[in-house]
């Protein structure tokens, strides 16, 4: 993600003006946070949840509520975790003040690095697993591919192909210090 | 560790396809379960750095809207990518649909307004001073001023003379609403960088007028004026503060919210004029705990003597601003303390100081 390069300012400026490619940038940078919030549960909402926080951007700066790039990075990640809070309460048929504890996870999910330094190391170490495991990673993470494309890409049967992808998740999360049981 | 839902299922085939019917029960479960919203947020870091890079924006909006045009194998790539990645489809499907006239109306950019005034309902207030009887009496000192005055400046000149051999002023804190006049080697002008007097001095009846004196007349709106430039250029310089911490709090609005909002922070000073009715202070969280529980943490506003002292429970989300209203009648002029504390301990996370202008 550019967050830290990107002139924001600017583009909602252009995106105002009505520059297409400003949508997508701006797009690109609600739905970085709307992956780190695991707002894949409700995928269905995110068309809705974007154009929530686009609206709530380009008001917000032409009311002169936002005025520097980088005010407006993190404006657009507040608003985004408290539209999803909102949506997902929603979901859950909780009440609008209830406290849940996956606002802490948010909270420190949003917090972390934009680019975890780990990542570069993880593809290392998916180098160190066993050649079915690291076939698997790379067919459903590399590639994209789903558990039945994958285990027809292996020729592993689909039940073997996902412990091998288990036992090769549970030696990376290992690696990335987190306990597993 | 009491739940072990998470451990119990295969925690990697939800988090890849939370879709599926089967996965309802704890998609409705962890966001309400400590443990396994903890399990689910590092599972998802987990899979967010194994995750395939996407397209860049500016290669998406280009496979759009001039896919041809690009190069046979770049084109490809997103191709294959966009086939499998839900994310660059709904992207591409916006952009479809994109309507820049659907931006919310009033949507132009403008140049950032003016810091507003730190001090509202001016002409209010200008009505109630001159209908205020002391206007009359400072009229009536005006206007017999040429005539008492040759008799008062000996014993004038004399008092001060007294006062200079004995006081000098407090030295400020370095770095903290530093003025132009305040820098060293430049002058001090008289009155502007003078702090209030020790309170011995002040007690004493018969020096005192001699400070309300020593200022020429025509000196005192020069006074005003830059003591009042002071207060705007701290406002202004705090202002892009203000605007990234005010901007998120979309969900603040409630009573008094016409208040003005003073943004601090924790190393500078912020000089306000005192408000008509009260201000809204808002103060973030260091970033080192951005998760502190909402209860947990209490503003707290003293003032410079640590004498009075208001505490507000913050009950807002965790890593959002602290806020705490404070009415106008507790803010004398003076200096004072924001502190943000946790529970019981005495140490504040973060303190921040304003200073409120007559």
């Amino acid at each position: 993600m550019s967050e830290p390069t990107t002139d924001w300012m600017r583009v909602v400026e252009r995106l105002v003006s009505g520059d297409r490619l400003a949508f997508v940038q701006l797009g690109r940078l609600v739905t970085g946070y709307l992956v780190k919030l695991r707002a894949y549960d409700f995928r269905e909402d995110w068309d809705d949840l974007r154009q929530e926080v686009v609206a709530a951007v380009v008001a917000n700066v032409g009311a002169g509520r936002v005025r520097d790039s980088a005010a407006l990075a993190a404006y657009v990640r507040v608003v985004t975790r408290n539209k999803f809070v909102d949506r997902l309460k929603q979901h859950l048929r909780c009440r609008a003040d209830e406290h849940l504890p996956w606002d802490d996870e948010t909270a420190r999910a949003m917090a972390a690095d934009e680019v975890d330094p780990r990542a570069h190391d993880l593809w290392h170490a998916v180098g160190d697993l066993p050649p079915d495991e690291q076939r698997v990673i790379d067919q459903v993470y590399r590639q994209g591919k789903t558990y039945e494309e994958a285990s027809a890409a292996t020729g592993l049967p689909l039940g073997t192909m996902k412990r091998r992808l288990r036992t090769a998740l549970m030696a990376l999360r290992l690696r990335l210090g987190g306990a597993v049981r | 560790m009491a739940c072990r839902k998470a451990f119990d299922l295969d925690l990697v085939a939800c988090l890849l396809d939370a879709d599926r019917p089967e996965w309802t029960d704890f998609r409705d479960h962890y966001p309400r379960c400590a443990d396994c919203s903890a399990e689910v947020r590092t599972w998802t870091e987990l899979q967010a750095s194994l995750a395939p890079p996407h397209p860049s924006a500016d290669d998406l909006y280009q496979f759009e809207v001039d896919g041809p045009g690009m190069r046979l194998e770049v084109r490809q790539t997103i191709l294959a990518h966009v086939t499998k990645c839900r994310s660059c489809r709904d992207e591409l499907r916006a952009l479809r649909t994109f309507d820049s006239a659907a931006l919310p109306a009033s949507a132009t950019v403008s140049p950032a307004p003016p810091v507003p005034e730190p001090r509202r309902r001016r002409w209010p207030s200008l009505r109630g001073l001159l209908l205020h009887p002391a206007f009359a009496y400072g009229i009536a000192l005006a206007v017999a001023y040429p005539t008492i005055a040759p008799r008062l400046r000996p014993i004038v000149v004399e008092q001060v003379k007294a006062l200079e051999g004995r006081w000098e002023p407090p030295p400020r804190p370095a770095g903290v609403g530093t003025t132009e006049s305040q820098r060293p080697g430049a002058a001090t002008p008289p009155l502007a960088a003078a702090p209030p007097p020790p309170t011995a001095l002040r007690d004493a009846p018969a020096e005192e007028p001699a400070f309300g004196l020593r200022a020429d007349a025509d000196e005192r709106p020069a006074l005003l004026a830059r003591r009042k430039e002071e207060a705007e250029a701290d406002l202004s310089a705090a202002a892009p503060m203000v605007k990234s911490a005010d901007a998120p709090e979309e969900r603040t609005a409630g009573a008094n919210d016409d208040w003005p909002v003073v943004v601090l922070t924790a190393n500078r000073e912020v000089a306000v004029y005192r408000p008509v009715e009260g201000l809204m202070l808002r103060l973030a969280p260091p970033r080192s705990l951005p998760a502190m529980p909402a209860g947990l943490a209490w503003m707290r506003v003293r003032d410079a003597a640590g004498r009075r002292e208001l505490r507000e429970q913050q009950m807002g989300n965790p890593g959002s601003n602290a806020e705490m209203r404070i009415p106008t009648s507790w803010l004398e002029p003076g200096s004072y303390r924001a502190e943000l504390v946790l529970g019981d301990d005495t140490r504040p996370v973060v303190t921040a100081r304003f200073r409120i202008e007559p």
